[in-house]
């Protein structure tokens, strides 16, 4: 009976403990997340294992430079033989391999505007009405961008252009709060995006 | 014991998002239009339509301020402060 009339309580705590659990996961997801859009960004990997190579290699260095002061009797042409290939080496480590960073990066996924559009139209992370202002929002966009264009002042305007479409950008990433995966491709695509609604209509 | 699996079963159970509710969704549109609203979610919905397509509704913020939201039969939709 006790346990009956304590198991409230208990569900509570488990609800708390899993919220909290839920709490402590999210940030580590944000930091992959980041890395990812960073690596596939820039197209540059982080190579964890180059480096405690690297450490290994400046010890090596720091060691040969120890010894060279403690042999102050040696030649200059034994030292640079010395020296020599350490500094290759670390210069060897230093240059990211081109080879490996390709197959680590594979580049960013094949996302097309229409998909993206699609995606936007179906998603759950935000109500009818809310994707409907979207819409006047890019529609009003869009013509701004084809009376510049008949004004032959686009040129002229595509720095304030840029500034306004970054904002409505950034508004629909705060609505895609709960689609976070939506919300990392339209921030990837969003070149091509920019691309697609400044571009002359033929 | 039957109290033990229920617990389990709850503390198993996965965290799911709710979709967003209409009084959610008139407050992002408000908040899309750079009006303030002071909360998430709106109260006092009145929606009303005309028979060409066109809607109207009306909702009052956390913050107490009256918007009217309308949307036409094209799609377009434009907010206004009521008080």
């Amino acid at each position: 009976m006790k346990l009956l009339r304590y198991s409230p309580l208990l569900l509570l705590s488990f609800f708390a403990l899993e919220l909290a659990l839920a709490g402590c996961a999210k940030p580590y997801e944000m930091n992959m997340s980041e890395q990812g859009v960073v690596e596939q960004e820039t197209g540059i990997t982080v190579d964890q294992e180059a480096e405690p190579e690297r450490e290994q290699v400046s010890e090596q260095k720091a060691e040969q430079e120890t010894k060279t002061t403690v042999e102050p009797a040696a030649t200059d042409k034994t030292q640079a033989n010395r020296t020599k290939p350490v500094e290759e080496a670390a210069v060897a480590v230093d240059r990211p391999e081109p080879a490996a960073a390709e197959k680590a990066a594979p580049g960013p996924p094949e996302i097309t505007i229409e998909q993206l559009t699609e995606r936007l139209k179906e998603t759950e992370a935000i109500g009818f009405l809310t994707k409907l202002a979207i819409r006047s929002d890019v529609l009003d966009f869009r013509q701004s961008v084809e009376s510049y264009r008949k004004r032959g002042s686009f040129e002229a305007n595509a720095e304030k252009l840029r500034g306004y479409f970054n904002g409505l950008l950034l508004k629909i990433l705060a609505l895609l709060e709960r689609d976070p995966a939506l919300s990392r491709d339209i921030y990837l695509a969003r070149e091509s995006i920019w691309k697609s609604l400044v571009e002359a209509k033929s | 014991m039957k109290i033990l699996f229920v617990i389990m079963a709850v503390f198993f159970l996965p965290v799911q998002a709710h979709a967003v509710t209409p009084a959610e969704d008139i407050a992002s549109t408000i908040m899309l239009r750079g009006h303030p609203c002071g909360g998430p979610a709106v109260t006092q919905i009145q929606e009303q339509s005309d028979g060409k397509g066109n809607r109207t509704i009306r909702a009052t913020c956390p913050n107490g301020y009256r918007y009217q939201v309308d949307v036409s039969s094209e799609g377009r939709v434009s907010v206004k402060r009521l008080n």
